[in-house]
């Protein structure tokens, strides 16, 4: 063996390193880099700052955040932000931010975010009712003292939120004003003003969990002229007349928005489908056999896959196609 | 079966199949370029690769002929270091220098399995070690200052496992 290894040879640690590198996660090639002066030279030279992911646990900031910023973190993850004061500055140390996944609590990093990062292209964000709106000192984000001006370098943001709410409600209406909301997922919606959606020119995909379908739903989601993906499982309900009259809605609201539309699916939770059951039978009883569950995937939901037992489903399909329907239409049985 | 010759950098001649030889998307590519498929006398100089090492990718490349090709998508990287074949890892039971020349032509050649697995078997001896053990593994010499060592091992401490 010779006296030092063959990778303490600039060439050989470059070319070989570099090929290993996608081979290892995070950790591991941060500890390749304090083997030697060339191996960090290597590391630095492959990136291995450009994208960084964190959860809560040791979060020494104040540390890395300089290095991340010399050499120009792109994306950056945060599995929970628990360092509420120094995710509030992350955007300002790491300039050169163009997209920043933060699982929780997004509230409070919207503004920063938008107001400083000049590169940023992409924010994704869970919020959860109890922190989205809330800001380090308690105060709510969206209506501080200082405007959050709009910017045209932030492509998409999505909007993701568990339960809808007052707070939920707050966050989304802010930040429509300024971010070019893409994707909106609500679950659990008992009281929705779907007002709300009307200037949201450039919202694509709508999703709708769980929720009572307001009467003017057509009228609403006729102005979302871009929208490509549409998911509606309604409310549960016991009143047939109930679930009759929400179906009509939906049908009618699909059925206009048609061909702008590539891929509506329409969910049916257990009790819904019970509640349904009988009218369905009635209607479509000479198609009442052989369809077939399309697996959907919804973010946290479980579709069925299964034969279904009674709905027509695969018939009301066509039936649906007919009438000016969106190109694809998935009809799925959810779990809630 | 057509057959076409290969030269290592050390001037060792190899006839081999077309069909091992198109496991390699440089070779392939050259080949379906030139049109050299049908001409036996042509011979293929590859002054990167050593005989030692050809013969052992060739070794490779002949028991993994029958092999599903890889998808080739950069994004799709199968990462896991757990699914070497035993008869990969005896394959790869070779020193260090080996080893690395082996990464280095298969890299060359293009020949993704074996890039793969080789690399993998890298990564396998520094994955989870600490700076300390992958300088003995790989016998580096330490030159960093204990004050630089010591403002980069911060780092480490506040990244998720990913």
């Amino acid at each position: 063996m010779p006296e030092f290894g063959l990778l303490n040879n600039p060439l050989y640690a470059h070319n070989i390193l570099r090929l290993v590198f996608p081979y290892l996660n995070q950790k591991d090639r941060l500890r390749c880099a304090r083997v030697c002066r060339l191996w960090y030279e290597v590391a630095i030279h492959n990136n291995v700052y450009a994208s960084m992911s964190f959860c809560e646990t040791q979060f020494d900031f104040e540390h890395i955040f300089p290095r991340m910023k010399y050499y120009g973190t792109k994306h950056l993850t945060l599995q929970s932000c628990l360092h509420k004061d120094q995710v509030l500055n992350c955007p300002i140390l790491l300039p050169r931010l163009e997209t920043i996944d933060i699982g929780i609590r997004c509230g409070f990093i919207f503004k920063i975010v938008i107001s400083v990062s000049p590169y940023l292209k992409e924010i994704k964000a869970q919020v959860f009712n109890e922190c989205c709106c809330v800001q380090s000192n308690g105060t709510p984000v969206f209506t501080g003292d200082e405007p959050v001006k709009p910017t045209s370098t932030i492509k998409t943001a999505e909007l993701l939120s568990k339960n809808y709410d007052k707070k939920t409600e707050q966050c989304f209406q802010m930040s429509q004003r300024f971010v070019d909301l893409r994707k909106l997922q609500f679950i659990n919606i008992y009281n929705w003003n779907p007002l709300n959606l009307l200037n949201i020119n450039n919202l694509e995909t709508l999703n709708l969990i769980k929720f009572k379908v307001p009467k003017n739903l057509e009228q609403i989601l006729s102005q979302c002229k871009n929208l490509k993906f549409l998911i509606i499982v309604p409310f549960s309900t016991c009143d047939l007349s109930d679930a009759i009259l929400s179906n009509q809605i939906i049908f009618n609201c699909v059925q206009r928005l048609g061909p702008t539309l590539e891929l509506f699916t329409w969910g049916f939770s257990e009790e819904y489908l019970e509640t349904i059951r009988e009218f369905y039978i009635l209607k479509f009883s000479s198609l009442y056999y052989n369809m077939e569950w399309i697996p959907v995937s919804l973010d946290g939901l479980q579709t069925c896959p299964k034969h279904a037992p009674f709905v027509q489903m695969k018939m009301l399909e066509q039936h649906l196609k007919q009438q000016n329907w969106p190109a694809s239409v998935n009809v799925c049985k959810v779990y809630i | 079966m057509p057959q076409i010759k290969l030269q290592s950098s050390d001037g060792e001649v190899f006839p081999i199949d077309v069909e091992i030889a198109k496991m390699s998307t440089t070779l392939k590519t050259m080949l379906e370029d030139l049109g050299m498929e049908d001409d036996d006398d042509e011979i293929v100089p590859l002054p990167n690769v050593n005989a030692a090492i050809l013969r052992k990718v060739l070794e490779w490349c002949t028991a993994h002929r029958h092999d599903p090709p890889i998808v080739d998508d950069p994004n799709i990287l199968d990462t896991r270091t757990n699914n070497i074949t035993c008869w990969d890892a005896e394959f790869l039971k070779v020193d260090q220098g080996t080893l690395f020349e082996l990464i280095l032509a298969a890299n060359y050649l293009d020949i993704r399995g074996l890039l793969d697995v080789a690399c993998k078997s890298v990564a396998t001896l520094i994955s989870g070690k600490t700076p300390e053990d992958i300088r003995k593994t790989f016998n580096i010499k330490n030159d960093f200052t204990p004050e630089e060592e010591e403002e980069i091992r911060k780092e480490n401490e506040c990244c998720a496992e990913k």
